[in-house]
């Protein structure tokens, strides 16, 4: 099968002449459609900085990325809104809710900015958020409800364009346990049950574990790739914090 | 090192509120060059006008200052609250109250202080500029006149300080009282003001604005119809009455837009168009945050239209009044007795060299009132003043001789009637029109007279050749049936060599009057070409400038608040474009939306003003129809002059909005329009 998002030889650099400074270095990895993969890493490790290159919000200093076999590194400005619009869906740790707009108008804007035809605006918005279960939600505004039905409501917004790629960047960090829980949950069915392929940053070993892969970073390089399999999500877990605690006894031992 | 960390402070507000410190050196600027007029010695010794026309300006200086003072109080408290989370900080670092307090406060002078002293260096330039203005004005040689400066200066800081120390003592006391827990969500909490129910919006809105048609009306009623209850304060109360109706009309109207918006919205089938969720919602929002003062900016844009309109109205009129007040270079009129026509002659002789002149007489009819019945201007009874409104509705005529060689005097072909024939002298075309339309046949004496013609033109219509009162109109009839009419007032008119020379109106009256007898009534009235051009320049263009004065102060106040609260709401929600931009949106659409709400912004607020703008136009026009072609133009013009200035404000306002959200993509400058409009 050929992949959906191809990463070759991707680094990102900050600074200027001897005060340089290596976000990504050097990455190269692929990602199959259907995948829910995660990437991992301590605080600076350069996953954020991944995330940013491959959704366009930033650029990398060199390298390719190839989302469907189109480079989307040499994109002009105009390709780039429109191949956003198209291809990608973003949820992140601060919602980023529009707070004068209600959770339905939110959804809807992702479709206005689409121009699609008005008619279907109104289903699918309502499709979406049953899927997320906040239909009962929609009229209210981003500081009436939860954090976590606000995170749904980011990710209906995220999902209803029926996006290629799917980008998490730490969607569970601002949650409570109960909401992280549901919410994965709900990523994990969208994944299995419509294909929808998704990349998702987290520090977190319980988020990490509902996803079929997870990169490593460390210092702006890929560290290691652990899969999931046919394992059960806890076993996944284990496997996690031990690959965490070897990568901590490791900066130690540096140290 | 407070010192040190308040000059860094004021180095980065300096950049946020460019456009307040513009519009505080811009309103200096103003405040010191009409400061600088009032002690001018020379210009006020221009006329005997000058004076009162300056004890004006003293309340229009007033007036500016405490809207000054409003606008530096608000901006003032904004900028505290956009900053309240650094001064949590500071307390938190261990900053002493009374330090944090001192800190803010030299920032803040220091931010007026240069703005006082840019203010006091363009408002000389200003003046010396405004100088040159008036000196032409009067034909009076230009000198360097520096009596001012002191005076001024010492009037421009004292406005200054009362400016600014009510609103640093009135922040100074929040400083002192407020807790830290407090600060860190002060720039969160909302201005209040704005509605909090949403029902009955269409109910409300109508409201207002039948409200502010009431005070319309009020307003015309108070100006148009003579009301005798309140022991004759009855108009002056309706005039009150419809000036508070229009304010309350235009607090509630801005109160509740942002929930009649919100209506419309939800029910437009636009809603669902590209950005307009957006756009909608982020214009109620901050209409319902500052649904308060945008009614206060409205009431103050209603007062810049009429300053500006009323400014170029009065500019307008100058030379218009000029020339009617004066075609004849010298003008005596004496209403009651006979006028010592001989005195006039003899005192212009000495002061001028005469090159025609005439005495004549104005005469009375006791049986014909159809000037007033025509032009529909007929006096109402008044009650203990009976016998003069019947007097004033009396027709009034002059000879056909006398008529022609006034005619001369001006220049004009003499015109012929024959025995049975009546021609009228008016000054207004609108009058010349009604007068034409109407035909009617003039009977008195017994004798039927019809409608030669109607002449138009200027011909001292005020007071001297006029029948009745306020009608600008004369009858003219032969000779021969003025003989056994009533010798209503002497009249004396002379052309001389160099008119300008004629600057002797008053010393002409007082001659005059002292030989009017002492046995009955008199009524004496001297006008010289000179005498009445100084005291009309007085008037008109003092006035004009005046106006000008109040209004762009209140338009550069309305800008920078609009300014000012469009740019710090794109700082504060700069994240919402960015989303924005990550679900697709391009930089092109984010600059288009940003044009579309600050232009909309802009407008918003002076939308209900300018409606209001346009009755009173029409309601002046009904009332005042002589006057209507040129109040239309003036308020055209003003309204004109009004874009200009605030389209300006909106330009920078628009290209900061767009450099404030698209951080980091291609900026547009003003250079850039500059060198565009070059190629």
């Amino acid at each position: 099968m050929e992949p959906l998002l191809n990463i070759t030889h991707v680094s990102k650099y900050y600074g200027e002449n001897a005060n340089v400074t290596k976000a990504l270095d050097d990455v190269c990895f692929t990602v199959e459609p259907g995948e829910f993969v995660g990437i991992m890493g301590a605080s600076g490790s350069g996953k954020t900085t991944m995330l940013q290159c491959i959704s366009t919000l930033d650029e990398p200093t060199g390298g390719q990325i190839l989302l469907d076999k189109k480079d989307i590194t040499k994109l002009t400005e105009r390709e780039i809104a429109h191949f956003r619009s198209k291809n990608l869906g973003f949820v992140f740790q601060e919602y980023n809710l529009l707070d004068t707009l209600t959770l339905g108008e939110n959804i809807e804007l992702a479709l206005t900015i689409r121009r699609a035809p008005k008619e279907e605006i109104g289903k699918k918005v309502e499709a979406v958020a049953g899927k997320l279960g906040i239909l009962s939600e929609l009229n209210k505004f981003p500081y009436e409800v939860s954090g976590g039905q606000k995170q749904r409501c980011a990710c209906a917004r995220a999902l209803v364009n029926e996006p290629r790629l799917l980008l998490a960047d730490e969607p569970t960090g601002a949650l409570d346990s109960a909401s992280s829980a549901m919410l994965l949950e709900t990523m994990e069915e969208l994944n299995r049950d419509m294909g929808i392929t998704i990349l998702m940053v987290t520090h977190d070993a319980f988020t990490a574990s509902h996803c079929s892969r997870i990169l490593f970073l460390r210092d702006g390089r890929i560290f290691t790739e652990m899969r999931k399999g046919k394992k059960d999500r806890k076993a996944f877990f284990q496997e996690i914090l031990d690959v965490m605690s070897m990568l901590g006894g490791d900066v130690a031992h540096v140290r | 090192m407070y010192a040190k960390l308040a000059i860094r402070n004021v180095k980065r507000s300096m950049g946020d509120y460019a456009i307040y410190v513009l519009t505080l050196v811009l309103s200096i600027t103003l405040i010191f060059a009409y400061n600088s007029l009032l002690f001018s010695d020379a210009i006020n010794s221009f006329s005997k006008l000058m004076r009162p026309m300056m004890s004006i300006l003293v309340c229009v200086t007033v007036m500016v200052v405490l809207i000054l003072g409003w606008l530096i109080t608000y901006i003032t408290h904004f900028i505290f609250e956009q900053r309240s989370r650094e001064f949590a900080c500071y307390m938190t670092m261990g900053m002493e109250r009374p330090a944090m307090s001192r800190l803010f406060l030299i920032e803040q002078l220091l931010i007026g202080s240069a703005a006082l002293a840019a203010g006091i260096l363009l408002g000389n330039v200003f003046y010396l500029a405004l100088s040159q203005v008036i000196f032409k004005m009067f034909d009076r040689s230009y000198y360097m006149d520096l009596s001012f400066q002191f005076p001024a200066i010492g009037l421009t800081v004292l406005c200054f300080f009362l400016m600014f120390v009510f609103c640093l003592f009135k922040q100074n006391r929040i400083l002192k009282k407020v807790k830290i827990k407090e600060l860190m969500n002060y720039s969160r909490q909302n201005e209040g003001g704005g509605a909090k129910s949403g029902k009955h919006i269409r109910l409300k809105m109508t409201g207002a604005v039948a409200l502010g048609l009431l005070g319309l009306i009020c307003l015309y009623v108070a100006f148009t119809v003579r009301i005798d209850v309140f022991s004759g304060f009855a108009n002056m109360f309706l005039m009150a009455a419809g000036i508070i109706l229009q304010g309350a009309s235009l607090m509630l109207f801005y109160r509740h837009l942002a929930n009649w918006i919100l209506l419309r919205y939800k029910k437009s089938r636009k809603r669902l168009h590209h950005l307009n969720i957006f756009f909608y919602r982020q214009l109620t929002a901050r209409l319902n945050t500052n649904g308060r003062q945008l009614g206060v900016l409205s009431i103050l844009l209603l007062f810049t239209f009429m300053g500006l309109g009323g400014a170029s109205f009065m500019a307008n009129a100058y030379e218009d009044a000029l020339e009617k007040t004066v075609p004849f270079d010298v003008e005596v009129t004496q209403h009651y007795g006979r006028l010592d026509a001989e005195t006039c002659r003899s005192f212009v002789g000495k002061h001028s060299e005469i090159t025609e002149d005439l005495a004549y007489d104005i005469y009375q009819m006791e049986d014909s009132t159809i000037i007033v019945e025509m032009l529909g201007r007929k006096q109402e009874e008044v009650e203990g003043f009976e016998d003069w409104a019947a007097e004033t509705n009396m027709d009034r005529c002059i000879r056909l001789s006398d008529y022609n060689k006034l005619r001369e005097l001006l220049g004009k072909k003499p015109i012929s009637l024959s025995e049975d024939e009546y021609a009228i002298q008016t000054q207004e075309t609108y009058y010349k029109k009604k007068l034409e339309k109407a035909e009617r046949t003039l009977l008195t004496g017994g004798r039927k007279y019809r409608l030669s013609e109607v002449l138009e033109g200027p011909f001292a219509q005020a007071n001297m050749n006029e029948s009745g009162f306020g009608t600008s109109t004369i009858l003219i009839l032969p000779d021969a049936a003025c003989a056994s009419m009533t010798h209503s007032r002497g009249c004396y008119v002379a052309m001389v060599k160099d008119r300008e020379d004629t600057d002797y109106q008053d010393a002409l009256q007082k001659t005059i009057e002292k030989t009017a007898g002492h046995d009955g009534p008199s009524f004496i009235m001297a006008c010289t070409y000179k005498g009445q051009k100084q005291e009309l320049q007085s008037i008109y263009m003092m006035t004009a400038f005046i106006c000008c004065y109040a209004a762009f102060i209140c338009i550069f106040i309305c800008a920078t608040i609009l300014a000012v609260q469009l740019l710090s709401s794109s700082r504060k929600y700069r994240y919402q474009y960015d989303q924005l931009r990550r679900m697709g949106t391009t930089d092109t659409e984010i600059r288009k939306l940003t044009v579309r709400q600050s232009a909309v912004y802009f407008f918003l607020p002076m939308a209900l003003p300018l409606f209001f703008l346009f009755l009173y136009m029409a309601g002046i026009g009904l009332a005042f129809p002589v006057q209507r072609s040129m109040l239309i133009a003036s308020f055209g013009a003003a309204v004109a002059i009004f874009l200009v200035v605030y389209g300006c404000y909106l330009l920078v306002t628009c290209l900061q909005y767009q450099k404030n959200v698209l951080k980091g993509t291609k900026q547009y400058h003003l250079r850039d329009f500059v060198l565009n409009d070059r190629k």
